[in-house]
């Protein structure tokens, strides 16, 4: 009979202790029902050798396969894949270890849905005096975010029919195999899984990519090869950068040859404020920057104004190609917004705060490339305030809505470079949001009944549960001159009201991770009390009632 | 008022300005520095909070403690 899972493990010359380990990590799992199918490359040490004939003899479980002649990790693994029986591939690499409970964990989670093809785990890294360190708490399926990294990677489980339908490893693309190979099963997989529970240790020794990225450099080129090959698969017109010196990818789609119209909508009471020494109305700001500076080709601007707008910035605004409209008082955001975009004829909805300025040429045509996907419903910049510090980098839902790593510097990459790459998140500020006009028609727009706050998220997480994706992206960004001390301004009826729309929400972010301590935003983990901060006092009141 | 002194002042303004914008951007870093290092700080005293509660769950499992 096929054992559950088939552990596939190519060697080739580990540091002997570490395979051991790796050995005794397998051998110490608590669900018993594997095999493991070790392919020796070539390895030139006959203490390795001896340690797998060793390991072979001793536990019919084991297999080995010798290859006289090191062939890369591409033929040892695909050599694994031959041998193996079970249902389900593990990959584990030779000198990494799995938790004692980590086929355990991952069976139960099968057992729970028989759709599921394909499993990743939480990892973290382990040095060589076993300290463990650089915990990844992951959040759930994230397309996007594999596209600019392989974030899934260890512990990666996949079901072995779809690895077979899918040719298993490809030649050509060592060092990013996994990465190739993930994105292939994804892409026909019907149902992805994730277990937010660390269930694999990557060993960082010399020469090894957990520790340094620059160690393989052709796997970083095989890896860009990679998502390449998979955007063209999907039929996506993109190009794929390596982002600097890091093993991230930055995907460039291309606009097409006729750029629908963009309609940006900014709502604005013509409040003046001082920027860099200068205090002036800020919207004029924000127009003239978006006409001047951006390089899209067809862009109207639509201007939604207060009655309380002062007359010299009325005035102003008549002077430029924009079409300004008279709110309809008293104040809504949600209703304004919604009028803006009624009087508007693009393709595409942009709302634009009118505290910002644009000094990218190419943000808008970021924002909208993403569209090229039908399921990508809306997409947020990366805002900064006036000192460079991030304002926005998404939403996350951690039992209040937080803006990740606020106040942050600029260049920061964040958790595993989570600042710097495009990804899927909750939702995003409505400072600078981008949707079809479509989408938007379909979900009526802003509700009205959020006059101030939370608009936005209630705009996204509707997207959302219309199967819809919700991306930012770190490759569009904007000044956002809004107050760093600015008190939360939220009703408490509209707080009210988000929880009782959005209650299971928010407490579940599957772009978090059930790992971070509650109400934080920097990723912190859960275990230490004191940091458990208190709620804003309306919202304790809310909670409270529930 | 001159047209060319309109353009000195227009200049040294515009300077000022970009000048301000580049403190405001220091400070920014600074600022932003600040709010990793102490992140950083509690993430480690996580982990030493995470190890003395393993710990003494250790301890209270060895015979002879309660």
């Amino acid at each position: 009979m096929a054992p559950r899972f088939s552990i596939v493990t190519p060697v080739h010359d580990p540091p002997l202790g570490l395979l051991r380990a790796c050995l005794a990590s397998i051998h110490g799992q608590t669900f018993r029902d594997w095999e493991l199918c070790l392919v020796d490359d070539g390895s030139a040490d006959p203490a390795v050798r001896g340690e797998l004939r060793r390991a072979a003899g001793t536990d019919p479980r084991v297999q080995l396969v010798e290859r006289p002649v090191a062939g890369g990790i591409v033929a040892a693994s695909n050599a694994g894949l031959e041998i193996a029986r079970g249902d389900f591939v593990v990959l584990v690499d030779h000198d990494d270890q799995l938790t004692t409970d980590a086929l355990a964990t991952v069976d139960a989670a099968l057992r729970a849905d028989p759709a599921i093809d394909y499993v990743y785990a939480d990892e973290d890294k382990i040095a060589d005096d076993g300290t463990i360190y650089d915990v990844f708490h992951k959040p759930d399926w994230s397309p996007e975010r594999l596209r600019a990294q392989n974030y899934c990677t260890h512990l990666s489980v996949l079901r072995r029919s779809l690895v077979e339908r899918v040719g298993g490893f490809r030649r050509g693309f060592d060092g990013s195999q996994d990465h190739d190979l993930i994105l292939r099963v994804t892409e026909q997989a019907r149902r992805i899984n994730h277990v937010p529970e660390v269930l694999y240790h990557w060993c960082v020794n010399p020469g090894s990519a957990a520790g340094d990225p620059d160690a393989k450099p052709y796997a970083r080129e095989a890896g860009r090869r990679a998502v390449a090959e998979h955007l063209a698969r999907l039929g996506i017109d993109a190009t794929v950068e390596q982002d600097g010196a890091s093993s991230h990818y930055r995907v460039r789609r291309v606009r097409p040859a006729q750029a629908p119209r963009v309609s940006v909508v900014i709502p604005t009471a013509g409040t003046a404020r001082q920027v860099w020494g200068v205090t002036r109305p800020l919207v004029l700001g924000a127009v003239r920057s978006l006409l001047e500076v951006t390089e899209y080709p067809d862009v109207e601007v639509i201007v939604v104004t207060d009655p309380a707008t002062p007359a010299c910035v009325t005035s102003e605004l008549a002077a430029l190609p924009v079409t300004v409209l008279d709110a309809v008082a008293p104040f809504n955001f949600s209703r304004w917004c919604n009028q803006g975009v009624a009087a508007s004829r693009g393709e595409y909805v942009v709302l634009l705060n009118d505290d910002t300025l644009v000094e990218q040429p190419d943000w808008l045509d970021v924002m909208i490339s993403f569209f090229a996907e039908p399921d990508v419903g809306v997409v947020g910049a990366r805002l900064l305030y006036a000192d460079g510090t991030l304002q926005h980098g998404g939403i996350l839902l951690n039992e209040q809505p937080l803006h990740i790593f606020h106040g942050f510097a600029g260049d920061d990459r964040g958790p595993f470079g989570l600042l710097k790459i495009d990804r899927e998140v909750s939702a995003v500020t409505g400072a600078c949001l981008a949707t079809p006009r479509r989408l938007w028609d379909e979900l009526g727009g802003l509700p009205e009944e959020f006059a101030v706050a939370f608009n936005d998220l209630d705009y996204c997480l509707r997207v959302r549960h219309s199967g819809r994706r919700v991306i930012w992206t770190a490759h569009a960004t904007l000044y956002h001159f809004e107050s760093q001390t600015r008190r939360p301004d939220a009703a408490e009826h509209e707080i009210a009201l988000l929880y009782s729309r959005w209650s299971d929400e928010l407490h579940h972010d599957p772009y978090g991770n059930p790992n971070f301590a509650p109400r934080q935003a920097v990723w912190l983990p859960a275990e230490r009390a004191s940091l458990r901060t208190a709620l804003p006092a309306a919202w304790r009141r809310v909670v409270s009632r529930r | 008022v001159t047209q060319g002194d309109a353009e000195v002042l227009r200049r040294e303004r515009d300077e000022a300005i970009a000048r301000a914008r580049e403190l405001e951007h220091e400070l920014g870093a600074l600022r932003g520095r600040v709010k990793r290092l102490e992140v950083m700080m509690w993430r480690r005293t996580a982990r030493r909070q995470r190890l003395a509660a393993w710990a003494r769950r250790l301890r209270r499992m060895l015979p002879g403690r309660s």
